[in-house]
């Protein structure tokens, strides 16, 4: 079967100057009194090429946001390498990483409660400034914040007087007025109603452009992800199952999980089919053999219980990790 | 009320709906004449954006509304040929909350006792409603935990709510709204906290309950794609009213009101190619304490002209089964070219300068 060719690091692209953020091998668990520890990440490579937008899409508890935190080294996972560029990030004291983490800037989902209720929205921006030594933080601050369409009387507000995506724009600002290589993105827009979440998506694409910046988008919403990432990673229990061009993705999935998940997404007018009723994913406790996918796999054959499938290139600029993929 | 009469009217009939709460800024106006109508086996889709009012017009219709601050609710709720509103509580709970109508809630993780086993949550409404034994009634929880498709039923009686997922979680609330055979469900946001798999499974499972008991459904929810994908019938929302109402597959294939349209076009999908910039709605809805005199989507809206600033529009029907409430609608592609009522989405509106003609491009840039 398809497992015979080495495991390849299908994530890394050929022309290494391409990369900007790369993770190899990344390891994270969460430990609680008396359990067994749960693997929430588990040995998963990729890289973020400049000027890409690279989505991270999976259900809860796959994985997606531990994986984000350890690109940032918030905390620094439990095993496996970080390079921003040239520099390993992995093993650095908090001391050297402070002044790199200007160049990996983090917007999160909550957009209220991820700003300082006490601080302006001016103040908010401005400090990062104020920081790195910027000559006029506020000047600067204030034109960020305009650029974003916040003007000054909303600028001199504090959180919980803005509205949701108000203050996801403040968020924005605060990211790329560090001018960051790499702008990571936990669910940005989850909170939003559709039509400011129009707005911020719309946003984020202009400050990608404007800033030149890579992107790192984490959501759950698969339509989300497709309008703005150039490649798309699927995660599964902690474990990347297929990686490929968006588009790609959307119109011929390879992985039976990526196929169940698009079926699943409301598509009105479609003919529907009924998912089938396959189960939830539970907490990632197994035994670490065996695809994760496997319990729920239409597909699945003694080989998928008893051997972990590696990701395999499976075809140009794409990687699928499944011993019996689709189309195969 | 008469069999005959039970018979002819729909499952649900809601008319003229208003409820207003006070609140330390103002009259909060959330509801401003809803109607709409729900037949057995039917689901009917509540979409509107956060503020809306759409889980306050579904809590009013079982009369789960904060009595502490309400000012105003009035209007019709009729269900069965019965008025509900004019409903003393103990009537409403003894006789319709749970038995006749049950509801489920976004979020399955605060709606379960947290100390309480499952077959006991399930088997409380089965022993009070219908007065079953407590064996019988756990025998029927299991049965219920089967059909919502709980795995291993029986053993599952014993577990306490943390112990699930929250997909399981979310079966078990169905269990229970389903456990004294009901004819209408209201569920609010029923898959928001789930994941897309899971959610599919839970709309599967309605399409097979309506199928097989004909039950009707009002389903509250955000999302416009699933509305769309699922829905017999739509009612948009905006600032506590009802602007368009119909058959879904319409609706969203040609939207009359500029609300529904920008919405629509705002939605992020699967078809589309990567970077697509989507179209937006500029500005923000009304504060509900300060709702403008006329329609509340003027300030946002492509379509607007000066009479919309004084007239409030009323729910008008368009078309058989389908209503918009809006002076100068999109007309249908058919008929666009009737000079009648030429739509003014393109043009430039009159009387640019004057007050209640905001430039929307203007707003957008503040926005």
């Amino acid at each position: 079967m398809s497992h015979s060719p080495a495991a390849v690091d299908a994530t890394a692209p050929a022309d290494r100057h391409d990369v900007v953020l790369s993770a190899k091998d990344i390891v994270v668990e969460y430990h609680a009194k008396g359990r067994r520890p749960v693997r929430a990440v588990d040995n998963v490579s990729l890289a973020v090429r400049r000027g890409e937008t690279l989505g991270l899409v999976g259900e809860s508890g796959c994985g997606k946001s531990s994986m984000g935190r350890a690109l940032i080294q918030l905390p620094p996972p439990k095993s496996g390498e970080v390079r921003l560029g040239d520099t390993l990030l992995s093993g650095l004291s908090q001391k050297r990483l402070r002044p790199l983490r200007r160049r990996l800037q983090l917007i999160f989902q909550d957009p209220i409660s991820s700003l300082n209720p006490r601080r302006t929205a001016l103040d908010i921006v401005a400090e990062p400034l104020l920081l790195s030594g910027h000559p006029d933080p506020r000047g600067r601050a204030l034109a960020a914040l305009a650029e974003m369409g916040v003007d000054d009387q909303m600028a001199r507000r504090r959180p919980h007087e803005l509205s949701g995506g108000q203050c996801q724009r403040v968020s924005i600002a605060r990211a790329v007025v560090q001018e960051p290589d790499v702008l990571i993105c936990d669910e940005p827009v989850s909170a939003l109603d559709v039509s400011v979440q129009a707005q911020v998506l719309n946003l984020l694409e202009r400050m990608k452009a404007e800033y030149r910046l890579s992107m790192v988008f984490i959501s759950h919403d698969l339509a989300v992800v497709n309008n703005i990432s150039d490649r798309v990673a699927v995660m599964y229990l902690g474990r990347i199952c297929e990686i490929a061009p968006s588009t790609d993705l959307y119109a011929d999935p390879r992985h039976h999980y990526t196929s169940l998940l698009l079926s699943s997404v409301p598509r009105p007018g479609a003919p529907r089919v009924p998912v089938p009723r396959t189960g939830d994913i539970g907490p990632n406790t197994r035994a670490g053999v065996g695809c994760p996918f496997a319990p729920r796999c239409p597909a699945a054959t003694a080989l998928c219980r008893d051997e972990t499938p590696p990701l395999v290139e499976a075809g140009p600029d794409r990687a699928v990790a499944c011993h019996h993929p689709i189309g195969s | 009320m008469s069999e005959l009469d039970t018979a002819a009217e729909p499952l649900l009939e809601i008319k003229d709906l208003h409820v207003h709460f006070a609140t330390p800024a103002g009259v909060a106006e959330v509801v401003n004449g809803v109607s709409l109508r729900l037949d057995a086996a039917r689901m009917h889709g509540l979409v509107g954006e956060s503020g809306s009012g759409k889980s306050v017009t579904a809590r009013s219709v079982l009369g789960l509304l904060p009595r502490g601050n309400l000012l105003r609710r009035d209007g019709v709720v009729r269900f069965g040929g019965r008025d509900l509103l004019g409903m003393d509580e103990a009537a409403l709970r003894q006789e319709i909350r749970g038995r006749e109508i049950a509801m489920i809630f976004q979020d399955p993780m605060t709606a379960l006792n947290p100390v309480m086993r499952i077959g006991h949550q399930i088997a409380m409404p089965m022993r009070r409603h219908l007065g079953l034994s407590k064996k019988a009634a756990l025998a029927k929880a299991v049965e219920l935990l089967d059909q919502v498709g709980i795995p291993n039923p029986k053993a599952r009686l014993r577990s306490f709510p943390h112990e699930l997922s929250g997909g399981q979680r979310q079966r078990v609330m169905i269990a229970i709204a389903l456990s004294c055979d009901p004819r209408l469900l209201i569920a609010d946001e029923p898959t928001t906290a789930l994941d897309v798999t899971v959610q599919a499974q839970i709309l599967d499972l309605f399409d097979r309950l309506r199928a097989e008991r004909g039950l009707a459904i009002l389903l509250v929810s955000h999302d416009l794609s699933l509305i769309a994908e699922r829905c017999d019938e739509v009612s948009v929302m905006y600032a506590g009213r009802v602007v368009e109402n119909g058959p879904a597959d319409v609706i969203f294939a040609e939207p009359r009101h500029p609300y529904t349209r920008l919405l629509e076009e705002a939605r992020p999908l699967l078809e589309n190619e990567p970077h697509t910039l989507l179209k937006t709605i500029p500005g923000r809805p009304p504060r509900l304490i300060d709702l403008p005199p006329g329609c509340a989507f003027q300030d946002r809206c492509p379509n607007v002209r000066d009479d919309c600033a004084a007239i409030r529009p009323a729910q008008v029907a368009v078309a058989e089964g389908r209503t918009v409430a809006c002076l100068h609608p999109h007309e249908p592609a058919a008929l666009a070219a009737d000079p009648a009522d030429d739509p003014v989405g393109d043009s430039a509106p009159s009387g640019s300068g004057d007050a209640s003609d905001p430039a929307p491009t203007s707003r957008k840039a503040l926005a």
